[in-house]
């Protein structure tokens, strides 16, 4: 496998679609800091639905990289304060998330210092990577509260944490297969040594013996750039290698297939294949908590839609509302149509502009209507087999769509509906416009809830089963109780009839006594 | 042709095909669940008896006998019926108002606990031991346990057993299904 | 927070395609524009008037029936599936067939193979292939009556004596009507073989040409070059054409070798009567047809076999139709026993 990938051989992905890239406005216009806004909205959610407990109440001050919510278990991730300022509420408010799903959020009113907690700061040097410990990293990692930032928010950590799998190969996600954004390709513009660095340290931590850096051929000079610095720090491991841009080519499971041509297990994860995929926003998280000692608290955001003036890249405090991030990008409100997070294949929708950023949030796109509409109607389902022919995940999304539609759920499932990673790609190619990856996120949680039920009842019978058996037992308990009283009292009988005999006997030996007594006296008279 | 020769052949034939069949049903035997077992395990398992039968099983014996119909469990709903319709291969029927209707939502109950007297009624008719306490001593449910049967309502003497909606745990979000068309103006929204 | 929905919140993607069924439709139309040129150039303007008749009674019982089942007429008849329909079924018809075979068969493709199996996306079989073998099944005389290409014909209708024909029965009188019409090359390979002729000797014939019949091989290769223009279009996959071909040659070839005085050539095959047609236009269909990759290579070589059985040992000259039908049927089937692996599935 290693040498595969040391000749740089690419494998096909199945299916994928070429998308128009948008990308150059967004990066023509650079880097810049964004102004602290003044109230910033901090989610505690984080992964799978899980809370953080806030560990701060209002009306505490706050420092910027201060700790304010930790999770329950050790599957989460360490919550910061991003800015300097007060606590001013912990409320129910809607997030940066799906359906602007409404959590806790704590909000901070701003003081405009930015005053930092005590920072703790190394220079990463060969000297500090050949001294630090596997196990001081994934420390670093977890109290850095780094997540997964190409979208998913999946807890950094707990991907070194796993020792089932020896870890080979770590895999550099700088691969954004979506149109629009353009976060991760300016922050691998601007920052590479940061990102050599980063990538070391999670060698380091996974004892990963090679790293590939993956980037898509549309990008301009970056690879030789970041050829210039391995080659500076004489590094050998580390290899760049351009994978077509095809969406989703930069997801997970499609990247490492392209990489190295074998496919993550079904319901399996990259570590089954003793591989690591971490997105370069992560790397150079970690490689700022290490050498600034800054934990998560800022990232880059791409801007970028037709209804945006300036389209451009922020680094942005995590909480910061997507309205004080738009009204720098010159905003036209009144033309937006949607207001997206993340891209436009995979993206949600927004109801307003008032919701923090996450960790996750990519990207900020405002789409007109030109853009949004669709061409024609929506129609019933014609099997064109379009969607069979872009589906990464090599499923028959039509056969999908008709089983579900049909409420015939199992049968979905039995067509791998779980191996679906919610691309979009066959709707975006759907001549019927039919929303399909709504059909099969619905499918996908009614059969987990009908798994939870099927669970539940299974449960419950069991449950039911010991029950009878425990009240069968006590009947037959009580039975055998009362037979053996019964036998007890048939016992009592014959002792008594034993004890009278036996006094009947006493009585006659008593008596005989006598008599014999009687005669003696007789006698001794 | 003498008729013995062919009767000869014909009796080796079949006694061939015989020890054929006879090895490939020892060889390929289906340990297939009796019919009551595959019928109970399509039933909800609430042991609400609300099928006028004392439990589940005892209602999927009768499914298997003949002697009850298919559509006399409300827990288990239009899809619990259409389940049972395939696996016995007859009609799909409406659920059996006698029986009670179908819940939208899944419900389980609660004891408003300071209320209970600790008559420990309700333990006594709990199908699934979901209910714990100890007489003069208050009681609580199992939540996660409880099938949602009311059973115990009913025995409660001082009605402080209520109904509350069935918490799911939190990697089941339950999303509603999308709607493919229905007017041109729907249509053109998107 | 009150939530103030102030933008649409559909979900993804944002950006769609600029897709829809009718574009589809229209460009199946598109490429078959090469070949019914040049039916005209062949023969004659009667097939302008069928393809009309065929297309006006498609959207009119399109209409009603939608009327009737209280859907969307505006909406359903934009997607121009009827259209297509009606074109593909005129294709098959004879140019001067009468009127009331277009009305009827339309009637069986449009309502009972359509919108009786649920309308657009419902249906099993395909809609003008079902109509087409319900009025060859009972009109075979109407259906056998064509038109011999205009190089060996003695007489060229004019437009007003195709309206005639079509519609009022009336044939020129200047001319015998047994010279006027002739057989399809198929029916006379059919008769001649009943009849104890050879191959050889049928093929020799003035309405044959260098692969198919005269005017006929043209019309293929027209068919061929609008089923290219669909696979770079990507309306249709290379899959059930070449499934379809392939298998017809690779089919017909050995009984050709071993009796060429009985049995007809592969290129024979696959230049006459509808298979360029089915192979590209028909059996392409996705609604009735198969949808997984493996699924397809199996449906389009059902349907060369079929008809090759027909052509060769059945009762009709041509089976493309009966070949579809036939295999629409098992394309449920063959879907279920040929679902992909999934990414990540392993081997079975």
């Amino acid at each position: 496998m290693v040498s595969s990938i040391n000749s740089q051989q690419l494998y096909k992905l199945q299916g994928g679609i070429k998308l128009p890239h948008h990308k150059n406005d967004s990066l023509q216009n650079g880097l810049s800091h964004l102004p602290i806004a003044d109230k910033v909205y901090i989610s505690l959610r984080i992964n799978r639905g899980n809370i953080a407990k806030a560990l701060v109440k209002v009306g505490d001050k706050v420092l910027k990289g201060q700790i304010i919510a930790k999770p329950d278990t050790t599957n989460g991730s360490y919550i910061h304060a991003s800015t300097s300022g007060e606590i001013t509420a912990i409320m129910q408010r809607a997030t940066a998330s799906p359906e602007a799903d409404i959590s806790t959020v704590i909000e901070i009113t701003t003081d405009g210092k930015e005053q930092w907690v005590l920072l703790n700061k190394k220079p990463i040097n060969q000297a500090y990577i050949d001294s630090v410990s596997a196990k001081d990293i994934i420390d670093s990692i977890h109290n850095a509260g780094l997540v997964g930032l190409g979208g998913a928010g999946f807890p950094t950590h707990l991907k070194y944490t796993s020792n089932d799998t020896k870890i080979n190969t770590l895999i550099v996600n700088g691969a954004e297969c979506e149109p629009y954004i353009t976060c991760d390709e300016q922050l691998m513009l601007s920052y590479p040594e940061d990102l050599i660095s980063g990538i070391l340290l999670m060698m380091k931590a996974s004892a990963a013996s090679q790293a590939i850096f993956a980037l898509e051929d549309q990008v301009g000079n970056i690879k030789s750039a970041i050829e210039k610095h391995i080659k500076q720090r004489k590094i050998n491991n580390i290899i760049v290698t351009k994978v077509p841009t095809i969406y989703p080519a930069g997801g997970e499971k499609q990247l490492i297939k392209v990489l190295t041509g074998r496919e993550v297990p079904s319901g399996g994860l990259p570590l089954n294949l003793g591989i690591i995929v971490q997105n370069v926003g992560t790397i150079k998280a970690l490689s700022d908590f290490i050498s600034e000692g800054r934990p998560l608290v800022e990232r880059i955001v791409t801007v970028a839609g037709d209804c945006i003036g300036m389209a451009q890249n922020f680094i942005t405090a995590i909480g910061t509302p997507m309205s004080h991030l738009l009204q720098h990008a010159q905003f036209h409100k009144d033309k937006t149509h949607r207001l997206i997070i993340g891209g436009p294949m995979m993206g949600y929708s927004m109801p307003d502009c008032s919701t923090g950023i996450d960790k996750t949030t990519n990207c900020i796109l405002a789409l007109s209507k030109n853009i949004t509409q669709h061409y024609g109607d929506a129609l019933p389902c014609i099997r064109c087999g379009e969607c069979v022919n872009v589906c990464p995940a090599g499923l028959l999304p039509q056969q999908l769509h008709w089983y579900i539609k049909g409420e015939n759920l199992e049968k979905a499932r039995e067509h791998h509906l779980f191996d679906c990673i919610e691309c979009g790609a066959c709707a975006w190619v759907c001549p019927s416009q039919i929303k399909l990856v709504d059909y099969y996120r619905y499918a996908k949680s009614e059969l987990k809830y009908l798994d939870y039920k099927r669970e539940k009842s299974d449960q419950a019978q069991i449950r039911h089963e010991q029950r009878e058996a425990r009240l069968e037992r006590l009947k037959a308990e009580r039975a055998a109780k009362r037979k053996r009283t019964r036998r007890r009292t048939t016992n009592t009988d014959k002792i008594q009839k034993d004890l009278s005999a036996t006094m009947e006997r006493i009585q006659k030996a008593k008596a005989a006594r006598q008599d014999t007594k009687l005669e003696t006296k007789n006698d001794s008279k | 042709m003498n008729p013995f020769v062919s009767l000869i052949i014909i009796s080796f034939v079949s006694l061939v095909f015989g020890l054929i069949v006879m090895w490939v049903s020892k060889k390929f035997k289906v340990e297939g669940n009796p019919i009551v077992e595959q019928i109970n395990a399509i039933l909800p398992q609430t042991q609400c008896g609300q099928c006028t039968y004392p439990g589940c099983k005892p209602y999927a014996q009768a499914i298997a006998s003949g002697e009850a119909q298919i559509n006399q469990c409300p827990p288990g709903g239009e899809e619990g019926v259409k389940k049972l319709a395939e696996l016995l291969d007859v009609e799909v029927i409406e659920l059996n108002p006698d029986n009670g209707e179908a819940k939208e939502i899944d419900m389980v109950v609660e004891i408003i606990e300071k209320d209970c007297i600790g008559c420990t009624k309700c333990i006594q008719v709990c199908p699934v031991d979901a209910i714990v306490g100890a007489a003069k001593h208050m009681h609580t449910i199992i939540i996660d346990a409880c099938t949602g049967c009311d059973l115990c309502i009913p025995a409660c003497p001082v009605d402080c057993i209520i109904t509350i909606e069935a918490p799911l745990p939190k990697f089941v979000q339950r999303i509603d299904k999308p709607a493919l068309y229905s007017t041109i103006e729907q249509a053109q929204q998107w | 927070m009150t939530q103030n929905k102030v933008f649409n919140t559909q979900s993804a993607p944002h950006i769609p395609k600029k897709n829809s069924v009718a574009k589809l439709m229209l460009t199946l139309g598109l490429a078959l524009t090469p070949a019914i040129l040049a039916h005209v150039f062949f023969f004659g303007t009667g097939i302008i008037i069928q393809l009309t008749l065929a297309v006006i009674f498609a959207l009119c019982f399109e209409a009603i029936s939608l009327k009737l089942l209280g859907k969307s007429i505006k909406l359903f008849l934009k997607d121009y599936s009827a259209f297509v329909t009606g074109l593909l079924f005129a294709l098959c018809i004879s140019p001067v067939a009468p009127w009331w075979i277009s009305f009827i068969g339309m009637f069986f493709a449009i309502v009972v193979a359509k919108h009786l199996f649920g309308g657009l996306g419902q249906n099993i079989f395909n809609p003008a292939m079902l109509g087409f073998a319900v009025v060859l099944i009972s009109f075979p005389q109407a259906m056998s009556m064509w038109l011999p290409p205009h190089s060996i014909s003695p007489y060229a209708m004019s437009f007003v004596e195709n309206l005639q024909a079509i519609f009022f029965n009336q044939f020129p009188s200047t001319i015998d009507f047994d010279t006027l019409t002739q057989a399809t090359p198929l029916d006379l390979i059919k008769t001649g073989i009943s009849q104890d002729s050879m191959m050889s000797e049928i093929t020799t014939g003035i309405a044959f040409g260098n692969f198919g019949g005269v005017g006929w091989e043209w019309v293929a290769n027209m068919y061929f070059l609008g089923g290219l223009f669909l696979i770079y279009k990507k309306i249709i996959t290379w899959r059930v054409p070449a499934a379809v071909l392939l298998t017809a040659i690779a089919f017909s070839l050995p009984f050709y070798l071993i009796d060429p005085d009985n049995f007809i050539g592969p290129l024979q095959h696959i230049f006459s009567g509808g298979l360029m047609l089915g192979a590209f236009f028909i059996a392409t269909d996705p609604t009735s047809g198969c949808s997984s990759h493996k699924g397809q290579l199996i449906f389009g070589a059902g349907v060369a076999i079929m008809t090759i059985l027909v052509r060769e040992f059945g009762n009709f000259p041509d089976g493309v139709a009966f070949g579809i039908l036939i295999m629409n049927m098992s394309a449920p089937l063959i879907d279920r026993l040929t679902i992909p692996k999934a990414f990540g599935q392993k081997d079975k």
